[in-house]
């Protein structure tokens, strides 16, 4: 018996870009929803390595948006950490 | 073999990570406290994002005043749901690979361009003023 395995849709990040545009607070995740369509359609269309293409276009950007989002809330934790700190100095050293 | 158990490490992790800042936005107000990250974009611009609003809204869900949450940031109190049952979903799918369910609805291109439109649109309406504060603005 042959099992013919249908070619299988591209990840097309959809969620996550949505998820980027409300938790990070950046443009990014509008970026990862635009090539969610892109992965989509030329799915629909039958160009499989386009929408390949654009599912890796789609996982960057989302990527891009949750490493920027976590960068800025990390550097806002140490703004305050080194803050902090140096209130700590000046206090004591007073 | 070796992929299928990074991505169980990857998957417990992301769980895990979901736990803990749960547990962080429901014992810290993010309006009382300094530690909390502010929107780069409102800073920046002076206007309110899609994501504005979200932090405070996360608090008011986890500690059950979902009135609050909703004037905080209304989108996120309607796109959670959503997103809870796609990643059970996902996560069903990934304990069982038999299971294999599928959601057709995230790969169609409507639906795809109607959450663009709706994110892009709603991010317009924050900031278009009606009674004197915007009426989506979070607050």
């Amino acid at each position: 018996m042959d099992i013919i395995t249908p070619l299988q849709q591209p990840k097309n990040w959809l969620a996550e870009s949505i998820l980027v545009t409300l938790l990070c607070c950046l443009p990014f995740g509008i970026v990862g929803i635009v090539n969610a369509a892109s992965v989509s359609s030329k799915f629909a269309s039958g160009d499989y390595e386009g929408s390949l293409r654009a599912s890796q276009e789609a996982a960057k950007w989302t990527k891009i948006g949750f490493w920027v989002g976590i960068g800025v809330i990390a550097l806002y934790f140490l703004f305050f950490v080194v803050l902090g700190v140096g209130g700590f100095i000046a206090a004591s050293s007073r | 073999m070796k992929m299928l158990k990074t991505n169980k490490k990857k998957v417990i992790l992301i769980l895990l990570l979901c736990i803990v800042v749960a547990c962080i936005y429901f014992v810290f107000d993010p309006v009382t406290n300094k530690y909390f990250p502010g929107c780069i974009f409102y800073k920046l611009t002076g206007l309110f994002c899609p994501g504005c609003g979200t932090q405070r809204s996360l608090h008011s869900l986890l500690t059950g005043n979902i009135i609050a949450a909703v004037h905080a940031n209304i989108l996120l109190v309607f796109c959670l749901p959503f997103l809870m049952v796609y990643y059970a979903i996902q996560t069903i799918n990934f304990i069982r690979p038999l299971t294999n369910i599928k959601i057709n609805i995230v790969n169609q291109v409507w639906f795809i361009y109607l959450c663009a439109l709706v994110v892009v649109y709603y991010w317009i309406a924050r900031n278009v003023p009606v009674l004197e504060a915007g009426f989506l603005a979070p607050h």
